[in-house]
C-alpha cells in the first residue's frame, strides 16, 4: 500500500469566457503518492498546467479540495502557502525562470535561506553538494544569461530541490531545451526519484514520460486515462516506449 | 488620426505617468507664475506708488535749525535739481502698542496729498479720507506687523517730555519710507494735534533741535541721465545738504529696502521650483527610456506596419506635452489663488498696494520656456526610437536588463530581503540614477531652507553673519553715560551670565559724499565677521562692507572723506567687514574716531546678548525696576522674532511648509513612477519570488529597502552638496541683504530630521506603490 503524499476532490477550475464559463479543470480526483514519478499528459489546452499550479498551490481551483497533510491548499492563506513553497513543495518552470541578477548558486541559496529550519552553513554546504551533482559547480558565479538553457535548467531544478521538499512539481521542465540539454535533465529527474523523491510532472514529450513510474491522461479538463509502469531502467527504454505509445494511442493521443 | 487612436490607447495604458506628469506640472507652473507675478505685483505697485505719492528722488531729514535760506537757496539752484519741498516734521522716539515695541525713529507730520487710506480689506484705497480727530494717527501699513496693531488699538511714541499717545484710525499707503524693513516711520495726525505737540514742545526745547525736523523732497531734472544715488552723492558734494542731514534716502534705497525680503524669497523659491522642473525633465527622461524598453516589441511591431521613426516621435510629443498642458493649465488655474496670498504676504511687508492678477506675459513666457525645453528634451530621449529593429522585436525584443555588477554584495540569509533589494539596486543602477538625482535635489533644498531658519533663529548664526543681536537693549540720554553704563553692566553680570556686550550707535555719516550709516562702536575689535584686512582701532581709521566698497569703488587702504555737518575728516579703509546694519550699506568706526568729526560723541546704547536668554524678563524687570521715573535710561528686550520681523519670521516659515510639502509631493510621484516602472521590468523576477516562497510582504519590503537605499545614496550625495552650496547659494541671494559671506550652519538636528523625512517617504512610497506585487500570479511564469 503506496503512502499518499496529496489527495484532490473534485477539483473544478473554470474562466468567465465570451459571457459564458470555460471549463479547464472538470471534477478531478486525484490522489499522489510517496515515491512515485508521476506524469501527467494531454494535449494543448487540456488543462495539464492548470492542474499542476492547483494541485501545488500556485493557483487557486474554483472548486474542490487539494488536501496535504490534513490541510486544504484552497483554503490556505497565502502567507501559508508561500511558506508550504519553501518547505514542502519544489517547483521547475519550462523557461527556468531563474532571478537575472543572482548568479547560479545564489538562485539556489535564496531558496535554501528562506527556509527558516535550514542554517546558512547548511544551506551552502548543501548548495555545493546540489552544483556538484547537477554539474554546473564551475559556473556557479555565472549570471543566467551566461549559461546555456540547459544549465540553467539545471540549476532551476537544484532550487526546487534544496529545501528537500515532499514534492516536486515540474511544468514541462524539457520544454525549452535540446535533447542533449532534455536528456541531462531527465536523468536528473529520474536519479532524484531513485533517492525517494516524489514527483509530479506536465509533459507532452515522450521521452519525458519514459522516466515516470505513473502516467496520466488528460483530456478536456479530465483524467482519462492511467498508466502504471515499474520504476525506469535504461536497458528496457524501448520496450517502455512502446508500451507508452500504445496507451498513448489508446488515448486517441 | 491613428496617432489620436495610439494616443488615447496609450495614455489609458500610462495613465498614472499621464496623471504624475500633469501634477508636477501643475505645482512646477503655479508656484513659478504665482512667484513671478506676485513678484512683477509688488515691484509694479511700487513705481506707481512713487509716482502717486511724489516721493522725492531723494528724501533729506534735517534738524529744521540747520536749514538756513542760503542752504535750501543752494539746494534749489544745484545742478539737475528739478524741485524741493520742504515738509515739517516732528520726531518720536520708539512706540509701543500693547506688548510690541518699536525703538526706531518716527516723524509726525500732517496729511498731505498723496498719502492714500486703505479700506478695511487693505485691497484698495479710501476714495475719500476722513479727516483725523484729536488723538488719531494713521499709521504705515509697514507698521502693522511690527507692532501687531489694529484700527482702534493706542500707540504710545516716546516724546521729549515722556510720550504722546495716538489712536490709530487708519492705515495708509506711504511709500517713501512705509516698508517694514525701514526703521524709520511716518506717521499722521491731525493738524491741530501737529500745531499743539510743536507749541508744547518748544516750551521744553526752545529751538527745537530735538524734535523739529524737515523733511526735504528733492526732485531731479527728468533728463539728467544720473540715477538717484548719483544725483543724492551730487548733491551732496555740492551743498553739503546729507553731511547736514539726520539721513537721507534716496529713491534706489526706498525701492531697495522695500523689496529686500521678497525679493530674496522669491528669488530663494524660483530657484527651488527650477529645480522642481529639472526634476519634472528628469523623470520625463526615465520614462521616455523605460518605455522604449519595455515596449520595445510593440514598437518594432509597429514599425513592421510602416510607422516612421518620426511618427514614433509624434506620438511620445503627442503624449508627454499633453500631460504638460493639463498640467499647465490647471497650474495656471491653482496660481491664481496662490498668487493673491503671496501679494497679499508681500504687501505686509511693502506696505504698498501692488498690482493685482497674473502677469499675463510673464506667465506665458514662462509656459513657453517649458514647453520648450520639455520638446526638446523628448526629442532628445526618443532618438533612440529609430534603432529599434522590427526584426530583433519580433523576436522578442532585448531582455537584458541586468548586468554583470561589481558592486555584488553576497546574500545573505540574516537579511535575505535587504541584500536582494541591495542585489536588484546595484545590478540595475541606471534605472535608479534619476532617484538619486530626484532625492538630492529635493534633500538640498530641505537643507537650504532649513540654514535660512537656522541663521534667522540662531543668536549664533546672526552675530557670525554680522548682526548685533542682544536679549536686552539699554539707551542712555544721560551725560554721564559712561557711568550708568557700568553700573548696569555690574547689576546685569550679577544676575545673568553675559555672553557678549554691544556698545553701539548708528548715526549717518557722509562717506565721500555718499550719506551713509555709520556704526559707532566702543570696541572696534569686535566686530565680525571681516572679510579682508582687519577692525579699524585706531582713530583714523573705518571698515566698510562689501557693497559700500562696490558702491563707491574703495578697497582697504584707500582713504575715504568722512563728513559730518561742517566737519569732515580723512580715514583710511583698514579692512571690509560684513553687517547687516542698513542691509548693508554701511561703514563702522571707532567711538575715539568719529569724535574728529562728531564733537564729543557718546554712545548712547549698550546690548546685552546674554548666555540664556530666557533670562532677558528677569533682567528687564530688574533693570525696571532699579531705573524707575529716571527718564535718562530706557530698557528694551528683543526677541529673535521681534529682530526679524514676525511677518518676515511667518513667510520664511511657510516656505519651509511648502518646500516639505513639495519635497515630499515629488518624492511621491517619483517614486511612484520609477517604482510602476521597475514593477513592470521586474514583473517575472516577482512571479518566480513569489513561486519559491517569498511573501508578497517581503517582496514589498524590499522595493522600500531598494529606495529607500537609493534615498540613502541620494541624501548623502544632497547633503554633501548643501554643505559645499547651500551657504553659497543663500548668499548669492542675500547679497541683497549684505550678506555674502554665511556660515555653514546646518545644524546636526535638520540634517538628520530632513534626511530621516526624506528616506521614509521613499521607503513608505515604494512599499505603498509595489502593491500590485499581490496581483501578479505564478501563473504568469508558464508557457501554454
Amino acid at each position: 500500500m503506496k503512502n499518499t503524499v496529496l489527495t484532490a476532490a473534485g477539483l473544478c477550475k473554470s474562466f468567465a469566457h465570451n459571457g459564458g464559463q470555460l471549463h479547464i479543470l472538470s471534477h478531478i480526483d486525484l490522489a499522489l503518492y510517496k515515491g512515485d514519478f508521476t506524469v501527467v499528459m494531454g494535449s494543448s489546452g487540456s488543462g495539464k498546467s492548470t492542474l499542476l499550479y492547483a494541485l501545488s498551490g500556485m493557483d487557486r481551483a474554483t472548486s474542490g479540495s487539494v488536501m496535504y497533510k490534513e490541510n486544504d491548499l484552497m483554503r490556505m492563506k497565502e502567507s501559508s502557502l508561500s511558506k508550504l513553497r519553501y518547505t514542502d513543495f519544489g517547483f521547475i518552470f519550462q523557461q527556468m525562470h531563474l532571478i537575472g541578477n543572482l548568479s547560479l548558486m545564489e538562485n539556489i541559496l535564496v531558496s535554501g535561506y528562506l527556509n527558516k529550519k535550514n542554517s546558512a552553513a547548511d544551506v551552502k554546504s548543501r548548495t555545493e553538494t546540489l552544483l556538484e551533482q547537477m554539474n554546473i559547480a564551475h559556473i556557479k558565479t555565472h549570471l543566467p544569461s551566461q549559461v546555456s538553457g540547459g544549465e540553467q535548467q539545471r540549476c532551476a531544478v537544484a532550487r526546487a530541490v534544496i529545501n528537500e521538499p515532499e514534492l516536486l512539481f515540474a511544468d514541462e521542465p524539457t520544454g525549452a531545451l535540446n535533447r542533449s540539454n532534455t536528456n541531462d535533465v531527465l536523468d536528473l529527474l529520474t536519479s532524484l526519484n531513485k533517492n525517494g523523491q516524489s514527483i509530479l510532472m506536465v509533459t507532452h514529450d515522450i521521452r519525458a514520460a519514459l522516466r515516470a513510474s505513473r502516467l496520466l491522461y488528460l483530456e478536456d479538463g479530465k483524467i482519462t486515462g492511467e498508466l502504471c509502469l515499474p520504476p525506469y531502467a535504461q536497458e528496457e527504454e524501448k520496450s517502455r516506449e512502446t508500451q507508452i505509445n500504445a496507451w498513448l494511442s489508446s488515448m486517441n493521443w | 488620426m491613428e496617432i489620436l487612436t495610439l494616443l488615447k490607447a496609450n495614455i489609458k495604458k500610462k495613465k498614472s505617468t499621464f496623471i504624475s506628469v500633469a501634477l508636477l506640472m501643475m505645482i512646477v507652473v503655479s508656484t513659478a507664475t504665482a512667484i513671478l507675478s506676485t513678484r512683477n505685483n509688488y515691484r509694479v505697485g511700487i513705481q506707481r506708488a512713487y509716482v502717486s505719492s511724489e516721493v522725492g528722488d531723494t528724501v533729506i531729514i534735517i534738524k529744521s535749525g540747520l536749514l538756513s535760506e542760503e542752504l535750501m537757496k543752494s539746494v534749489e539752484t544745484a545742478s539737475n535739481v528739478k524741485e524741493v519741498r520742504y515738509n515739517k516734521v516732528l520726531t518720536v522716539y520708539g512706540v509701543d502698542c500693547g506688548s510690541a515695541h518699536d525703538s526706531d525713529m518716527s516723524f509726525l507730520q500732517k496729511m498731505h496729498d498723496g498719502i492714500k487710506l486703505y479700506n478695511d480689506d487693505k485691497k484698495s484705497f479710501c476714495d475719500n479720507i476722513p479727516a483725523l480727530g484729536h488723538k488719531e494717527a494713521y499709521l504705515p501699513l509697514g507698521l502693522k506687523d511690527t507692532l501687531n496693531c489694529n484700527i482702534g488699538d493706542t500707540i504710545i511714541y516716546g516724546a521729549i517730555d515722556g510720550s504722546c499717545e495716538f489712536k490709530i484710525k487708519g492705515f495708509v499707503q506711504e511709500p517713501s519710507m512705509g516698508a517694514q524693513t525701514i526703521g524709520w516711520k511716518n506717521v499722521f495726525i491731525s493738524d491741530s494735534d501737529f500745531d499743539s505737540l510743536n507749541d508744547r514742545w518748544k516750551l521744553i526745547d526752545n529751538d527745537g533741535s530735538a524734535f523739529d525736523y524737515t523733511m526735504i523732497s528733492v526732485y531731479m531734472e527728468e533728463n539728467c541721465g544720473m540715477t538717484s544715488g548719483k544725483f543724492q552723492r551730487e548733491l551732496n558734494l555740492e551743498t553739503k545738504i546729507t553731511d547736514l542731514a539726520e539721513g537721507a534716502l534716496t529713491r534706489e534705497q526706498t525701492e531697495r529696502f522695500s523689496t529686500l525680503v521678497p525679493d530674496i524669497l522669491t528669488e530663494l523659491f524660483i530657484v527651488f521650483v527650477a529645480f522642481l522642473f529639472i526634476i519634472v525633465l528628469i523623470l520625463i527622461s526615465h520614462s521616455i527610456s523605460t518605455e522604449i524598453e519595455s515596449e520595445y516589441v510593440t514598437f518594432g511591431i509597429l514599425k513592421s506596419q510602416g510607422y516612421s521613426k518620426n511618427r514614433l516621435m509624434n506620438l511620445f510629443f503627442a503624449q508627454y506635452l499633453s500631460a504638460e498642458l493639463l498640467g499647465v493649465v490647471s497650474g495656471i488655474i491653482l496660481s491664481i489663488p496662490l498668487e493673491t496670498a503671496l501679494t497679499q504676504g508681500c504687501q505686509t511687508i511693502t506696505g504698498i498696494m501692488p498690482e493685482r492678477g497674473l502677469s499675463l506675459s510673464l506667465s506665458l513666457l514662462l509656459i513657453g520656456i517649458i514647453l520648450l525645453l520639455s520638446s526638446a528634451l523628448i526629442f532628445i530621449k526618443a532618438l533612440p526610437l529609430g534603432k529599434i529593429s522590427p526584426v530583433t522585436a519580433i523576436n522578442g525584443g532585448k531582455n537584458d536588463i541586468y548586468f554583470d555588477s561589481r558592486l555584488k554584495l553576497p546574500i545573505s540569509k540574516k537579511a535575505l530581503t535587504a541584500s536582494l533589494a541591495v542585489r536588484h539596486l546595484t545590478s540595475a543602477k541606471r534605472r535608479y540614477i534619476s532617484t538619486v538625482l530626484i532625492s538630492s535635489i529635493l534633500i538640498f533644498f530641505m537643507l537650504t531652507i532649513n540654514l535660512v531658519i537656522n541663521i534667522l533663529t540662531s543668536k549664533n548664526a546672526l552675530t557670525a553673519i554680522g548682526a548685533e543681536f542682544s536679549d536686552v537693549v539699554v539707551g542712555c540720554r544721560s551725560e554721564d553715560v559712561e557711568d550708568y553704563f557700568q553700573e548696569i553692566e555690574d547689576l546685569v553680570s550679577s544676575s545673568a551670565e553675559i555672553e557678549k556686550i554691544y556698545r553701539s550707535t548708528n548715526i549717518y555719516l557722509s562717506v565721500n559724499g555718499e550719506n551713509l550709516m555709520a556704526h559707532i562702536v566702543k570696541e572696534p575689535e569686535n566686530l565680525v565677521p571681516i572679510l579682508k584686512g582687519r577692525a579699524p582701532i585706531y582713530e583714523n581709521e573705518t571698515i566698510i562692507t562689501e557693497m559700500v566698497a562696490d558702491l563707491l569703488e574703495l578697497k582697504p587702504g584707500d582713504k575715504v572723506t568722512v563728513s559730518h555737518g561742517e566737519k569732515e575728516a580723512e580715514y583710511l579703509i583698514s579692512g571690509i567687514y560684513q553687517s547687516t546694519n542698513d542691509s548693508g550699506m554701511c561703514f563702522s568706526m571707532s567711538e575715539k574716531a568719529v569724535r574728529k568729526i562728531y564733537g564729543n560723541f557718546k554712545i548712547m546704547h549698550m546690548g546685552f546678548s546674554l548666555a540664556d536668554s530666557s533670562k532677558a524678563d528677569e533682567i528687564l524687570d530688574l533693570l525696571n525696576e532699579k531705573y524707575e521715573g529716571n527718564d535718562d535710561i530706557s530698557v528694551e528686550k528683543y526677541d529673535l522674532n521681534s529682530f526679524i520681523g514676525a511677518g518676515i519670521t511667518d513667510i520664511i516659515w511657510l516656505m519651509r511648509v511648502l518646500i516639505y510639502i513639495f519635497s515630499i509631493i515629488f518624492a511621491l510621484v517619483a517614486v511612484k513612477m520609477i517604482c510602476t516602472r521597475s514593477f513592470i521590468q521586474e514583473r517575472t523576477d516577482i512571479g518566480i519570488c513569489k513561486a519559491i516562497g517569498f511573501t508578497v510582504k517581503k517582496l514589498r519590503l524590499s522595493f522600500g529597502i531598494r529606495f529607500w537605499a537609493v534615498s540613502v545614496i541620494g541624501t548623502t550625495l544632497g547633503i554633501t552638496i548643501s554643505l559645499m552650496f547651500s551657504s553659497k547659494l543663500l548668499g548669492l541671494g542675500l547679497s541683497l541683504m549684505g550678506i555674502s559671506h554665511l556660515p555653514t550652519q546646518l545644524d546636526a538636528a535638520s540634517i538628520i530630521l530632513s534626511s530621516v523625512v526624506l528616506m521614509l517617504c521613499f521607503f513608505f512610497f515604494a512599499y505603498q506603490s509595489s502593491g500590485k506585487i499581490k496581483k501578479v500570479s505564478v501563473r504568469e511564469l508558464t508557457v501554454e
